[in-house]
């Protein structure tokens, strides 16, 4: 009897676990669906998932990388509890431990695969998904969407990769990707040949270790396709897409622009004019650069500090300090002079100054604390060691940045560095981990998990390293803060997720057209709420590149550089791209609508604007929930009328009612989950809707609506005509630092979260007041502000001093009345700015609020008070060409004002893409600067050429080569003689060299990156125009082995640029393209070298056949040496830029 | 890659590691295809001297369309099994060096099939066959997948041998 109760028992669980084989999630966040997932054992798969009809269920799948053959599960276990399913499954040589999970709907499928055997194993796991999807489907690989039927096999690339992908059809998505963080070196992801869509890694396991990957299926709804999946991402993995808790708000918060190089270039922190011109553009962060002597030595250690360096070396680090980059020279001068800079930084400028950092080590010191065997190549062609990166001194090579001595170095450096220097924030530079940067198969001092393989064997990517580099910044804290980082350059999956905030290296022109607004916006992707910094110039902006202004008149370029401005608005909105003070205070309209867009920007923005359009109108979204804000630009140049309708669903359901977040006045029909509105958008205006308010149910309803306040109150004014009384709740927002003070529904105070709406007309008033700003505005501008007293003892009374008097140019005794006073420990009833009689109080629940507090009087000042204008920046252009176009539109050197389009004349700032025009010419003036050469025409001696033949003491000997930009004289010198025969150009070129030790020569197969060596470079254009500025020529390059590389480069005028403006922007880099010009061009030329011991050699001969006519014609050229071991790029003509391509100032050559 | 192509870089793959035996390269199919036996029968000399004449030529005496057409005439005869799988090998050689895919295909497909019906239970040839069975299937469909499963089993030597021969053999 006991038995068969027993047996009884054991049947009725198991038809419950067999039954219980489901998760369903009860809740979901929109988009992401809450549904069933139904599975089903021996072996493990999933059956169905409810509400995805096009998918059929999905397994698991592990193949042996080695044989690459399916493994099968030996033996399998499944338990259920607490909504999760565990597996653990037995294959050979491997254990296999699924656990699955709910997580806001989406579910999370984490395997830890363990080598149970003895050997190193390769294993494949993946998810595969068996859909069915219809014609109409659309497939997106987490980079681009394509015709579910198109869908490639396998996609493995992790540049601007998403690490999702997502099937879309008839508004339902099926999502299927890896959670944010991952060890692994390899991702892969298609529709297979059996039609199963699937994601996953390749891992080596050593014997008895193990590994996890999470993969992530999301089952969505929506309107917006693929990025329906991503916001289904952010709503699982909210942690991910924000700056980590406690992070100094001036990097992570968004509320704050980059100071772009204020102080590390130019003392900007000593200097409190400059310091104050950072805070007038919002700055509240520095991208630093290399605050350390030696690359290794992050801290800075007498012991470490000295050796041995070059005389050019020495030069070098004399010239960072000649631009106030730090006097290096001395360990006892520069220490405290950093931590002075760190210091002023933060506490006189309000700018957050991050530790720039990146994983190179200086020769010497690799060697001595044994990191040498862990230094590799960062990209293919790159030599081991190279020129100090950042500071142009020091030999250093790329160390594999964890796990490794490395490892170590950072643990303690940035552990110290933080303790003993106001740093709160990390700044790492080479952030990439891209496809075109090599991975590692070196040694590691520990296993890593995260090794993948290839067929070159296994590898690992720092990628990884980084990670763990970030989590252990993050590890760190300063005055209770977290230590923050600030990411540069790409994003991969590997670490895309573990940055604060991120910076684009803004060439901005490029990155507003075709393709480079994809690119920005792959990069956004991972951002999330993040703020996203546009460190950019206005040199980058480029606009002479994109503009036919040689043909146009001073009037029509005003016209057309005003387009650009607010076409870049319009994108900086569309994809919160912050740009950095040098452009925000060299262009007002940047400048004024700064405050607005940090406001509504650092709500975070959200891959899934919400709002459809019926007319060409780009859209976008700041904020979750109640409060959020969409943005719709209209880019067209002129007005036109859109019927808009907000989905509120994204923000969380109910009826959203909207606003118009500038103060007009606007009227939507709001149901529940939309809200519908019609709007008239000037052209190029970027119209700003706000969901201050959402009602829980009801009727439809007609609202009309206004906003009001200033700077101490905001009102919203709600007229609401609802078809039949009804009994709701709400949820309102405050603004940043304000709060509701009042709600009334017609004139009644409304005391509780529920509204009684009377059918017919409601009015529904929120009133906000300011945490801060606790006075009537008048009472801050009537301040006596030129005869307040202002102690400086501490930090924040010396900021308001240099405020003061830096902008009223006066500046009352530090004692007497009125006075403006500071506390740093008021309780949250006193905090805020208040002026009682003759004192102006700034009251700060501590000293970093109070600073905050101080900073934002003074940005209402300066935005309200011409007085306290702040002094605006000149836009100096960059480009030779940027700088004539800026010159013949008189904006050369000037702020740039409203600049309105011309009455009946639309000039596009981008009119000129793909323009041909004709070769310019240069004018008289400049023609006869240019320098001028005489080759003899010789006859070359009859056996062959060398260095000790006769018929050089015929030929013309070059002038000396001066150094670029600052055209000083170099260290090594260089001779050069030349001469022509009938056939050919000859050159002797004697590159003196007292470092011969030193230089660099690593490169070995024609058309490498030669210019990564010592090398000489030979620019040459025969037939070229006099007076040509722009032509294509051919560039010759040797290093001393005399390993060649030659390049055709063409003007971007004229083949470079296609119509999206990809290609290159300037001849160096369409030396890089190797299309149909640049290195696919091979010139029938010869160069012999010799390796000296003062010096190095070479003869070179180019046929005239190689590069076109015969010489006679004469034509321009160009002779530059790039010297590494002193880092000195001369050249003859003296070129005064930082790159050679400098066409217009080759020097004009002909044969006699 | 096609799924034709990959069956076929599957099979020739066990053709090539048949191949490096026959040219006394390291002993990875001992007792499949092996040396050849001092006392084998004459047909299995025959092909084995035919195939190893074979040239890319334009004489129809020593090329490889000659070897093809002589080995399949060696086939219609009683030989042995072994002789047979032989065959099948040179005839997949041979078809490749001629650039005839499609045909190298079908003879390597024998060659397994014969393989797996005289050697069930050796590793390689299971090994092969369920490369095979998985390309079908469609679980497998990547070239680079059987690169890196040649490389990670270290039997790239064999495939360097391959490519060797093909070169050498187009050279002279």
């Amino acid at each position: 009897m006991k038995t068969k109760f027993l047996i009884l028992m054991l049947a009725l669980l198991f038809a419950v676990t067999a039954s219980a084989l489901e998760l369903t999630a009860s809740a979901a966040a929109y988009p992401v669906l809450p549904v069933k997932w139904e599975f089903k054992e021996k072996p493990f798969a999933l059956k169905q998932i409810d509400g995805i009809p096009f998918c059929n269920g999905g397994i698991f799948q592990l193949r042996n990388g080695k044989t690459i053959l399916t493994m099968k599960p030996e033996s399998e276990t499944v338990t259920v509890s607490a909504g999760r399913i565990v597996v653990a499954q037995i294959y050979e040589n491997t254990k296999a431990v699924h656990q699955l999970k709910l997580e806001q709907g989406a579910l999370c499928w984490q395997v830890e695969l363990t080598n149970t055997s003895k050997e190193e194993i390769w294993l494949e796991p993946s998810l595969r998904l068996l859909v069915k999807p219809a014609e109409q489907a659309e497939y997106w690989n987490g980079h681009s969407a394509v015709p579910a039927v198109k869908a490639a096999v396998r996609y493995n690339k992790l540049d601007e990769t998403f690490p999702l992908t997502a099937l879309v059809e008839n508004r339902r998505v099926l999502a299927l990707g890896s959670s944010p963080e991952i060890s692994t070196s390899y991702l892969e992801s298609g529709i297979d040949k059996r039609l199963r869509m699937y994601y996953g890694t390749r891992m080596v396991l050593p014997p008895g270790e193990k590994n996890s990957f999470e993969f992530i299926v999301i089952p969505g709804a929506g309107q917006a396709g693929w990025r329906d999946a991503v916001q289904g991402y952010y709503r699982v993995f909210p942690a991910s897409v924000k700056a980590k808790e406690g992070v100094d708000p001036r990097l992570g918060s968004g509320r704050y622009t980059e100071a772009l190089q204020l102080g590390h270039y130019s003392n900007g922190f000593h200097n409190s004019t400059k310091s104050l011109q950072a805070g007038a553009a919002h700055a509240g962060l520095e991208w630093g650069f290399g605050m350390y002597h030696r690359q290794g030595d992050f801290y800075g250690r007498r012991e470490l500090w000295d050796f041995p360096m070059t005389t050019g070396e020495v030069k070098a680090m004399e010239n960072l300090k000649k631009r106030g980059a730090g006097d290096r020279s001395s360990f006892d001068t520069y220490i405290p002079e950093r931590a002075a800079m760190f210091e002023n930084a933060d506490r006189r400028a309000n700018v957050l100054m991050t530790f720039y950092l990146i994983s190179y080590v200086e020769k010497g010191l690799a060697e001595q604390l044994g990191m040498s065997q862990y230094i590799f190549p960062e990209m293919a062609g790159i030599p081991a060691y190279r020129r100090g990166w950042g500071h142009y001194y020091g030999l250093v090579g790329h160390v594999f940045p964890w796990a490794t001595p490395y490892e170590k170095l950072l643990r303690r450096d940035l552990t110290e560095l933080v303790r003993d220097f106001d740093i709160r924030a990390i700044g790492y530079d080479c952030f990439a981990d891209g496809d075109n940067f090599n991975v590692y198969r070196g040694d590691l001092e520990y296993y890593l998990p995260g090794w993948s393989y290839d067929s070159e064997g296994k590898y690992i990517r720092r990628g990884l390293a980084y990670r763990h580099n970030a989590d252990f910044i993050h590890s760190l804290k300063k005055d209770g803060q977290t230590v923050g980082l600030f990411g540069n350059t790409q994003p991969v999956a590997m670490y895309g997720f573990t940055p604060d905030a991120y910076m684009i290296e803004g060439r901005i022109a490029q990155h507003m057209i075709g393709e480079g607004r994809n690119y920005v916006l792959r990069k956004r992707l991972y951002v999330g709420h993040k703020p996203l910094h546009l460190h950019m110039y206005t040199s980058g902006f480029n606009v002479s590149d994109y503009l036919n202004w040689e043909n146009m008149t001073e009037e029509e370029i005003r016209a057309g550089y005003g387009d650009f401005v607010r076409d870049m608005l319009s994108f900086c909105w569309q994809f919160g791209t912050i740009p950095a003070r040098q452009v925000t205070m060299s262009h007002m309209a940047v400048y004024r609508e700064l405050p607005t867009f940090l406001e509504v920007t650092s709500r975070g923005w959200e891959p899934v604007a919400g709002v459809t359009v019926d007319a060409a109108v780009d859209t976008a979204r700041y904020g979750t929930g109640v409060g959020a804000v969409t943005v719709l630009s209209n880019r067209e140049r002129q007005s036109v009328n859109v019927k808009a309708v907000f989905n509120s669903n994204y923000l969380g359901g109910g009826l959203v009612l909207p606003v118009d977040f500038r103060g007009g006045e606007l009227t939507a029909r709001v149901s529940a989950g939309q809200a519908e509105f019609d709007l008239t958008l000037k052209p190029q205006e970027n119209k700003l809707i706000q969901y201050p308010v959402i009602l829980e149910d009801s009727a439809p309803l007609l609202v009309t609506s206004r906003k009001s306040g200033d700077i101490d109150r905001i009102v919203y004014e709600f007229k609401i005509n609802a078809s039949a009384a009804c009994e709701t709740t709400y949820q309102a927002a405050a603004e940043y630092e304000f709060r509701i003070t009042s709600v009334t529904l017609n004139g009644t105070p409304v005391s509780g979260p529920t509204l009684n709406l009377r059918a017919g007309e409601n009015i529904l008033t929120l009133e906000m007041k300011s945490n801060i700003f606790r006075e009537s505005p008048d009472k801050y501008r009537s301040f006596a502000w030129d005869k307040a007293a202002v102690k400086a003892d501490h930090f924040i009374g010396v900021m308001l001093r240099d405020f003061i008097e830096g902008r009223l140019k006066k500046m009352a005794p530090a004692d007497g009345s009125p006075s403006i006073t500071v506390n740093t420990a008021a309780n949250a009833s006193d905090r805020g700015i208040t002026v009682r009689g003759d004192v102006l109080s700034i009251n700060g629940s501590d000293e970093f609020d109070a600073q905050q507090m101080a900073w934002a009087l003074f940005r209402y000042l300066e935005y309200s008070d011409p007085r306290f204008s702040p002094r605006f920046e000149a836009n100096y252009g960059g480009s030779e060409n940027m700088r004539k176009m800026l010159a013949k539109a008189g904006l050369a050197q000037k702020v740039v004002e409203d600049l309105p389009p011309l009455p009946g004349k639309t000039i596009l700032w981008n009119s000129g893409v793909g323009k041909t025009t004709a070769p310019q010419i240069m004018s008289a003036e400049d023609l006869a600067k240019l320098e001028r050469l005489t080759i003899p025409l010789l006859s070359p001696p009859v056996g062959a050429l060398d260095e000790n033949s006769p018929v050089w003491e015929k030929a013309v000997t070059l002038p000396d080569f001066k150094l670029r930009s600052t055209l000083a004289d170099p260290t090594q010198k260089t001779e050069v003689k030349i001469f022509a025969s009938d056939n050919a150009l000859y050159l002797k070129i004697i590159c003196h060299e007292a470092n011969m030790d030193q230089i660099a020569c690593e490169q070995t197969e024609r058309d490498g990156s030669i210019w990564h060596d010592d090398d000489f470079e030979i620019r040459l254009a025969p037939g070229a125009a006099p007076d040509a500025v722009s032509y294509p020529y051919y560039t010759l390059l040797f290093n001393p082995k005399g390993i060649q590389a030659d390049i055709l480069q063409v003007p971007k005028t004229e083949v470079i640029m296609n119509e999206d403006g990809l290609i290159g922007q300037n001849y160096g880099q369409a030396a890089r393209q190797a299309g149909a010009t640049g290195l696919s061009w091979n010139g029938d030329w010869s160069v012999k070298t010799r390796i000296g011991k003062k010096s190095w050699n070479a003869i070179v001969t180019i046929p005239w056949k190689t590069v076109g006519g015969d010489g006679k014609t004469g034509g321009r050229i160009c002779l530059s040496r790039y010297e590494k071991p002193n880092t000195e790029f001369t050249s003859w003509p003296p070129i005064p830029f930082s790159t050679v391509d400098q066409p217009a100032l080759f020097a004009i050559w002909e044969i006699k | 890659m096609s799924r034709k192509k990959l069956l076929f870089k599957a099979a020739f793959l066990f053709v090539l590691l048949a191949g490096s035996v026959a040219y006394s390269v390291p002993k990875a199919l001992d007792g499949i295809i092996g040396e050849i036996p001092p006392d084998a029968e004459p047909s299995l000399l025959e092909a084995s001297t035919l195939f190893a004449n074979a040239r890319v030529t334009d004489n129809p005496e020593r090329s490889y369309t000659g070897c093809i057409t002589a080995i399949d005439g060696i086939m219609k005869r009683e030989v042995s099994p072994q002789t047979r799988l032989r065959c099948h090998y040179y005839l997949a050689f041979s078809h490749f060096m001629n650039n005839d895919y499609a045909a190298a295909h079908t003879q390597a497909s024998e060659l397994l099939v014969l393989a797996l019906r005289l050697y069930p239970d050796n590793g390689l040839v299971k090994y092969t066959s369920s490369l095979v069975e998985n390309i079908r299937e469609g679980e497998i469909d990547s070239l680079d997948d059987v690169n890196i499963s040649l490389a990670a089993q270290n039997q790239s030597e064999a495939a360097r041998l391959g490519e060797e021969l093909k070169r050498a053999e187009a050279g002279k």
